[in-house]
């Protein structure tokens, strides 16, 4: 039996508790009855560090940049800013300020939460409407439009910018285009 | 595999017509990707975040073969009263062949199982429906995950491990 009670099941949200748990890692639970079982990983039993600032004591104490009442505690490794423990945020061997993680999460890949892969819409956007091709007419400008969008975009996170496909959507719908001019101009001089 | 930013591939899963999750793997952290062809969304794990992956069994692998064998079924009777009307079954033997195979692959992918990653904040699906692939994948990323959380003996010793992650 373990003493983990901070677990809840997945499926009825009831919260496992000591009855619960049949053996090391493994269980059943006692609200709807399925079974489960659970790879633990040290962080489960660890508990919860929450950062706690002290107050300035005296007048002469240094203060945190961002809350004159708190005492500061470590230096920004970015900026050199005084901050407390509270704004003391870990980074690997470093410790920064919300300001200068923030920049940091700004100019790296770390914060991105999504990315509209432009290479693949123009790709589409080129070669599906040939199965209809009166619709290349439309698709064909909008193309050229995503590729001169997704060029300098970064693409996707995984991927990359992937630029042959914007290069071969934007061939087809040159040609796309060049057939409808050809052929409206065969009409128009006829 | 290996993608150009670094990440390694650990899972892929359709989970729709059109829509695919995957996850991830870098130095410190676990990346899940819902896609559908045009917009990538992106969710971060860090090691240091997970405390456990649950594997709750699921009737998948059941609904699969019931679907399967009622297809073969059909397409084999279909079949076989073509063979006694003395017609070639040109169109339902093939179908029963392929709801068969269809059948054995889903034996082969072996039972069922849902996966969860858990977080002090969130418990997640992971696109994982089978339980050898749920345990290859605990395999793979659990002793890593448990040696990135795991506190060194000295405390002024520096370990890169237990760090969070850096943004440089």
């Amino acid at each position: 039996m373990t003493t983990v009670v901070e677990l809840s099941c997945p499926k009825c949200q009831h919260r496992f508790g000591d009855l619960d748990w049949h053996e090391d890692g493994a269980g059943s639970c006692r609200n709807c009855r399925t079974d489960f079982r659970a790879y633990r990983l040290p962080a489960l039993t660890r508990g919860r560090d929450i950062a706690r600032p002290k107050l300035v004591a005296v007048p002469e104490d240094s203060t945190c940049f961002f809350h004159v009442q708190n005492q500061a505690e470590k230096i920004c490794d970015g900026c050199g800013r005084f901050v407390c423990a509270v704004c003391a945020i870990p980074n690997g061997h470093e410790f920064h300020c919300p300001s200068c993680l923030s920049h940091r999460i700004n100019r790296t890949d770390a914060g991105v939460t999504e990315r509209t892969i432009f290479p693949s819409i123009a790709l589409t956007l080129a070669l599906f409407p040939l199965l209809l091709y009166p619709l290349t007419i439309l698709t064909a400008p909008i193309s050229i439009g995503m590729v001169f969008m997704g060029w300098s975009r970064p693409g996707s996170l995984l991927r990359g910018p992937q630029r042959w496909k914007l290069v071969l959507a934007g061939i087809v719908s040159t040609i796309e285009i060049a057939a409808w001019l050809f052929l409206l101009a065969k009409v128009w001089l006829r | 595999m290996s993608s150009k930013s670094g990440y390694t591939k650990l899972v892929r899963q359709s989970v729709g017509a059109a829509v695919y999750r995957s996850i991830w793997k870098k130095d410190d952290h676990l990346l899940l990707v819902s896609s559908n062809g045009y917009v990538e969304r992106y969710q971060r794990f860090q090691y240091a975040d997970i405390r456990t992956f649950l594997v709750l069994p699921s009737e998948r692998n059941a609904y699969w073969a019931w679907s399967w064998t009622a297809l073969t079924l059909i397409s084999a009777i279909f079949a076989g009263s073509a063979i006694w009307r003395g017609d070639t079954p040109f169109v339902s033997a093939p179908f029963a062949l392929l709801f068969l195979i269809g059948l054995l692959w889903n034996y082969v992918l072996g039972p069922s199982c849902q996966l969860y990653l858990v977080t002090r904040i969130q418990t997640l699906r992971l696109p994982v429906h089978r339980r050898r692939r749920a345990e290859r994948f605990l395999e793979q990323i659990g002793p890593e995950i448990a040696a990135a959380q795991t506190v060194p003996e000295d405390p002024n010793e520096s370990s890169t491990a237990d760090l969070p992650p850096s943004i440089s």
